[in-house]
C-alpha cells in the first residue's frame, strides 16, 4: 500500500479510538497526519509524472517545499466558478476541474490546520476538529481519483514542483 | 490531594521530585467525566499515563513521554492543565494565578459573539417555544469560561455603580453556568436568568469591545454565509488574525450540535464553507483567507 494512504489511515484511526476521552496530542498527531498523507500523495503523483528515472525520484520529492505547495493551492483555491463543475483561476484565466479546486482548497486548509497542530499549544484541537480535517483529506482523496487523469492535473502537480526554481532571466 | 500539592512534587523544570514512583491522579475529560489514574515516573521523568478502563500511554522502551496534555482534577479545585514535554510536567496555569483583565475581556468577547450569533433558523416557521428551544441550544455561552479571570477590582474606571453593577450580574451569570453542564442545555429558566445578567454585562463592557470597521465587514459577510447552514450548526464566530505565513486571515468557528452534527460529513462541509466564506468575503472587498474550524457545542462548553 502507498505511503500516503497508510498515512491516511493511520490518521482516520487516531481520531476513532478512545472516542470521548481527552488525548489532545493524538488529535494533534491525527490532524498533521492527515496533512501528510495529502502532501505525500501529490508528491508521489507529481514525481511519477515528472521524473523518468525511479531510482531518483525519492531525491527529488525531498525537493517539494510546503509554502510554495501551499502558494501554488491558494492560487487554484482562490478560482471562480465558472460553469458546471469548472472553476477559473484568476491569474492566467485556466480552468480546472472542481475535484482540483476542491483538492487546493483542501490543502490550504490542512497545511495551516497541520502547523497549529504542531506548533500552537494554546489553540486546542477537538475531537470534532480532527474529525472534521480528517475528513477533509479524505474527501480530497476521492476527488483526485475524479482527477487524475485530467489534463489540468499536470499543470497542477508541475506548479508545485517547478514554482519554487528561480527562472532564468 | 489538593492542586498545589501535586505541583509541589516537581522542581521547577519539571522533573519529579521523588525520582521514581507514581502519583494517584483523577483524570478529567473535555466534557468533564473523570476517570481515576495513575502517573508513573522513572529518573524524574514521567514515563507513563495509565488511565484505569481506558488508554494506557507509554512508549516500548519506556523511555519519557512527549507531547502529552491532561486535565487533572483534585478535590474541588478547578482542572489542573497539565502537559509532559519530553517527560517534564508542566502545568499551564498556577493554581492561584492571579485573573488578568485582558484575558477575561478576551473570554467575554469570544462569548458576546457567541450570543450574537445564535443560529435559529429557519424558515420563520417556527412558534416561540420552538424558537426559544433552539436559541437555549445554541447558547454555548452559558458556561463558567465566558467570565473567567474577571476581577471587578480591575474596572475602578467606571465608577463604584457601574463596578458594582457588573459584579452582581457575573456573580448572577456565573451562578447558573455553574449549574448547566458541559454536555447538556440550560433550562428555560437558567437561560432567561442567564442572558438577563449577560445583556448587562454586554452593555457595561462594549466600550471596551469595540468592533473594527473591517470585522463588521467580516462578520456581515459570514452572517450571510451563515444563513445557509444546515440546522445542526448551532452558532459561529470569527477572528481576525494572520497565519502561520503572516498572511491576513479570518478564522471562523462553527460550532455543531452534538447529537445531530453528522461528524462523519463535517470535512466536506469545512471545504464547502472555506469556499463560500472566501466568495463572500471578496465581494465584501475582504482579502482574507479563511480557515475554518469545527467543533461541537460541548467541546467549547467544556473548555478549560
Amino acid at each position: 500500500m502507498p505511503h500516503h494512504d497508510e498515512l491516511l489511515i493511520l490518521a482516520r484511526q487516531m481520531v476513532d479510538r478512545n472516542p470521548g476521552l481527552q488525548v489532545e496530542a493524538e488529535l494533534r498527531r491525527a490532524v498533521s497526519t492527515a496533512y501528510y498523507a495529502l502532501f505525500h500523495l501529490l508528491i508521489d503523483e507529481a514525481t511519477d509524472r515528472l521524473v523518468q528515472i525511479a531510482t531518483i525520484r525519492h531525491r527529488v520529492a525531498r525537493t517539494f517545499d510546503h509554502t510554495i505547495m501551499k502558494k501554488v493551492c491558494q492560487e487554484y483555491a482562490d478560482a471562480t466558478a465558472f460553469g458546471v463543475g469548472e472553476y477559473k483561476i484568476k491569474k492566467n484565466g485556466q480552468t480546472i476541474p472542481t475535484a482540483l479546486f476542491n483538492i487546493a482548497v483542501t490543502f490550504v486548509a490542512l497545511e495551516e490546520a497541520r502547523i497549529q497542530a504542531d506548533y500552537n499549544l494554546k489553540a486546542d484541537v477537538t475531537r470534532a476538529q480532527a474529525a472534521a480535517d480528517v475528513g477533509r483529506v479524505e474527501a480530497a482523496f476521492k476527488n483526485w481519483l475524479l482527477v487524475e487523469t485530467h489534463h489540468a492535473t499536470d499543470d497542477f502537480l508541475s506548479e508545485l514542483w517547478c514554482r519554487g526554481m528561480p527562472k532564468r532571466t | 490531594m489538593t492542586a498545589i500539592e501535586f505541583t509541589e512534587k516537581f522542581e521547577d523544570m519539571g522533573r519529579y521530585r521523588a525520582v521514581n514512583g507514581y502519583e494517584n491522579v483523577t483524570f478529567v475529560t473535555r466534557t468533564r467525566r473523570r476517570y481515576p489514574g495513575r502517573v508513573h515516573f522513572r529518573d524524574g521523568f514521567c514515563v507513563r499515563v495509565e488511565m484505569d478502563g481506558g488508554g494506557d500511554w507509554s512508549y516500548p522502551d519506556q523511555s519519557p513521554l512527549n507531547e502529552i496534555r491532561l486535565l487533572l482534577q483534585f478535590d474541588e479545585d478547578k482542572p489542573l492543565a497539565t502537559a509532559v514535554d519530553h517527560g517534564r510536567v508542566l502545568f499551564q496555569q498556577s493554581p492561584e494565578r492571579e485573573a488578568s483583565k485582558k484575558e477575561f475581556l478576551a473570554n467575554f468577547r469570544v462569548a458576546r459573539n457567541l450570543f450574537a450569533h445564535p443560529q435559529v433558523d429557519v424558515d420563520g416557521r417556527q412558534d416561540a417555544v420552538a424558537l426559544e428551544r433552539m436559541l437555549i441550544r445554541s447558547a454555548i455561552w452559558l458556561t463558567p469560561k465566558s467570565v473567567e479571570a474577571f476581577n471587578a477590582d480591575q474596572f475602578p474606571e467606571l465608577g463604584p455603580d457601574r463596578q458594582f453593577e457588573l459584579k452582581s450580574a457575573v456573580n448572577r451569570f456565573q451562578e447558573v453556568a455553574d449549574q448547566v453542564p458541559a454536555d447538556a442545555p440550560a433550562t428555560d429558566v437558567q437561560f432567561r436568568n442567564a442572558a438577563e445578567a449577560f445583556t448587562v454585562m454586554r452593555d457595561i463592557l462594549a466600550p471596551y469591545l469595540s468592533i473594527p470597521d473591517e470585522a463588521r465587514k467580516v462578520e456581515k459577510a459570514l452572517a450571510e454565509v451563515g444563513k445557509e447552514f444546515p440546522t445542526w450548526v448551532i452558532n459561529w464566530d470569527y477572528e481576525l488574525g494572520s497565519d502561520s505565513d503572516d498572511a491576513a486571515a479570518v478564522w471562523v468557528n462553527v460550532f455543531a450540535d452534538n447529537s445531530t452534527a453528522p461528524i462523519p460529513q463535517l470535512g466536506r462541509y469545512a471545504s464547502d464553507w472555506t469556499t463560500k466564506i472566501r466568495t463572500s468575503l471578496t465581494v465584501a472587498g475582504i482579502d482574507r483567507w479563511p480557515y475554518v474550524r469545527v467543533r461541537t457545542g460541548d467541546e467549547h462548553k467544556a473548555r478549560a
